[in-house]
This record gives C-alpha cells, structure tokens and sequence, in this order.
C-alpha cells in the first residue's frame, strides 16, 4: 500500500484559537489512530494571533509573555488584543501565527500506511520531503518556485528565502506533520513578541532576517489568500482519493477536554 | 548556582544546556531548543540520565552514556546528536562561553514565524 492508496479526509480552512487548533490535531491523531476517522488533512487559521513554542523550548526563555498579553493583533476578528501562546506537541521552534498572515495545515495518517510505491514506510526525513513536495507543488500553482530544504523548511529557489516552516511528531503509530505557509512577514512584530532584548531590535538586525526570509506577498504580491489555498487544497489532493469532511462529535469533544486538561495548563505550556 | 550554555549545532538548530552541580554531582539538567526528537517524552530520559554524574567527568563518558541510552530506546534525535548535548553540557559547567559570548546567561534563541531561529540567532551574533 503507498500513499496514493490512502483515501482522505480533507477539512477546509477554518480558524480557531491556538488552543483549539493544536487540541484538533491531537484528538484527531487518536481518531486517526484508531480507526474512527480516515487519514485527515486540514487548514487553518488562527485568532487571536499566536505564538507556538516547539516542544522543546522554554517558554520563560523564548516568549515575551507581557508583550503578548498587551500586544493587539489588529488583525484578529475577536480584537481581544492578546496574542495567544501555546506549546506544540512538535519539535522545532518558535512561530508566529499572524491571523491575516499565513495560512496553517496538518497532515495526520498512520506510520504503516505513509509508504512509498514498493510499500517502504517513509522515515522522517522522506516524510519531510514528501508532504512539503505537495506544499511546494501548490506555491508552483500559484507561480511561486520553491524548493525542499532539510531539515524542515521551505524555501524559493530564486532567493533561497524562507517561505514555509514544518513540524512532525510521530505518537501511537501516527504521523502528525504541520506547517505554515507565510502569506505576509512582520518581522518587527514578531520580534516584539519574543524574548529578545529589545535593545538588539534595531533595524539591521531586522533587515537581516528579511534577507532570509519572504512571504507569498513579497514573491507574487498579486496573488490572494483564496488563490494560495485554492492552490494548497488542489496540490495536497492531487491524485489522491478524498473527501471534504467535517469534525465527528467526538473528535470536537475531545478536542475541548484537550482544550482544558492540555493546552490552556500551565503545567503544558510552561512544563520546560 | 545554574550553568547554562547555549549552541547552535550543525544544520542550524538551537541546544541550550542547563544544569545544577552539588557536591560534584550533575542536578536539574534541563536540555532545550528547537530541535527534534522521537519520541519527544525521551528528552527527559536524556536529562536524567546525565542527573547524577560527574560534574568532571569527560565529554566522552557522557557520550557514551546518551549514546547507550539512545540506542537502547531507539530514540531518534533531528537536528542534533548526543555529542552536541555532551559538549555543551560541557561548556557549561567548566565556565565556557555560551554561543553568543553572554558568559553563560541564556540570552536568545528567537525564533519567528516559519521558524526563523537560526536567521535571529545570526542576526544577533553578527555571523
């Protein structure tokens, strides 16, 4: 069985808060995982705003926690002005989610049925390189070249600036990867919301992050939202078999008990 | 006193070494950045595993320490290797500096949207 056997369920962009998105993931990692949903893709959003922290970071030594409490999004619907933070069940670093300013997927699928064409499970790495190949396919769509770089990113080829960022955990058979796609970069913004002195705020430090670093906007700055995710949707099914599906009343319910018991505790996001 | 030392290992990725030392012995070591590993719970098992050692010992007998207790788990690190934990553990209980010449202080491993750590970390350090 290879990948281009698995029959999807695919859910269409949606928004939550940072809470709700990660608690999905997870309660849709343990339907996945036991058979009461199929292989799951999903989009989404986040508001308020967020900042995810990767499993292994110290949330006291990465995140500006005042900064976020104060700092409005401008950008959230809910206009609550507080900047959400949460730990990821995933490695890797800090990201922040602006509502208007990226669009957020996860993949989720059993370990035995992510294989290649002779039926070889792809390892971490392959896996990394195969789901961000739907990704760059779909920046491809909408007339953006990008390319696969190890271990985790993203980038377009003509500039070797960053354009994506992903994450994966593998927990009771199950592949979880997300990621984002930046649609637009604020990076003193971003800055604002991390530990970083504020005195190494300057402007040449920011210049040398957008030296590495670019967003569909700067790329194709014609092209929208709807056109980037019409083309995402399009690449992540591609010759597969799916549906477009909804959350089981399960799922949803589960979902808001990781909500409590997880991601809005203490002990979760401050437990490094 | 804590010791803190922070680097940034080969492929770009952040490791940030905390511990404790009592009576010559490691305490409280606390291992964090934004790197990968599989299955994430087994970091604690890392950190505890070097709880307990010698504060003098040399970075190969923690090496082989992590690298035992990684083979038996079959745990998988990303990003980073036992050796890079090791050394760094290292450098930060016998006064090295950290990557960013703070004298040990945690000081940033920021990180942005997309996960633009290594670029703030560069930007930072001026390299």
């Amino acid at each position: 069985m290879g990948i281009s056997d698995i029959s999807w369920r695919v859910i269409e962009l949606e928004t939550h808060d940072a809470f709700m998105n990660m608690a999905l993931d997870e309660a849709c990692c343990e339907s996945v995982a036991s058979g009461a949903v199929r292989p799951t893709v999903r989009f989404y959003r986040w508001s308020p705003s967020a900042v995810s922290i990767g499993y292994f970071q110290s949330l006291v030594d990465e995140i500006d926690i005042e900064a976020c409490a104060k700092t409005g999004t401008g950008s959230s619907p809910s206009g609550d002005g507080v900047v959400d933070i949460i730990r990821r069940r995933t490695g890797g670093g800090a990201v922040y989610h602006d509502f208007e300013g990226e669009i957020t997927y996860s993949v989720i699928v059993p370990e035995k049925d992510f294989c290649d064409a002779n039926g070889v499970r792809l390892g971490i790495t392959e896996s990394y390189h195969e789901i961000c190949g739907w990704i760059i396919r779909g920046l491809g769509q909408v007339g953006i070249g990008a390319e696969f770089k190890p271990i985790n990113d993203i980038i377009v080829s003509s500039s070797s600036k960053k354009i994506s960022g992903n994450a994966q955990t593998r927990r009771g058979g199950v592949i979880l990867q997300h990621g984002t796609i930046l649609l637009t970069v604020d990076v003193k913004k971003m800055f604002s919301l991390l530990k970083v002195g504020k005195e190494k705020i300057a402007d040449k430090m920011i210049a040398a992050v957008e030296e590495r670093v670019t967003s569909v906007a700067q790329v194709r700055p014609e092209v929208t939202r709807e056109e980037v995710y019409s083309a995402l949707l399009n690449s992540f099914t591609e010759g597969k078999k799916f549906e477009i599906g909804t959350w089981t009343e399960g799922e949803l319910a589960r979902a808001e008990e990781l909500v409590q018991e997880r991601y809005k505790t203490k002990e979760w996001n401050e437990m490094r | 006193m804590e010791y803190v030392a922070t680097r940034k290992v080969t492929g770009g990725k952040l490791l940030r070494v905390k511990c404790d030392v009592a009576d010559g012995v490691l305490r409280g070591v606390s291992l964090t950045g934004d790197f990968f590993m599989h299955p994430e719970e087994g970091v604690s098992e890392l950190e505890g595993a070097l709880n307990g050692m010698s504060n003098e010992a040399p970075v190969g007998e923690f090496v082989s320490k992590l690298n035992d207790l990684v083979h038996g788990r079959g745990f998988e690190l990303v990003g980073f290797n036992v050796s890079d934990v090791a050394e760094t553990l290292v450098e930060a209980i016998r006064g090295g500096k950290d990557s960013w010449g703070s004298g040990g202080s945690a000081v940033v491993s920021a990180d942005s949207s997309g996960g633009l750590d290594e670029m703030v970390r560069s930007a930072i350090s001026g390299k």
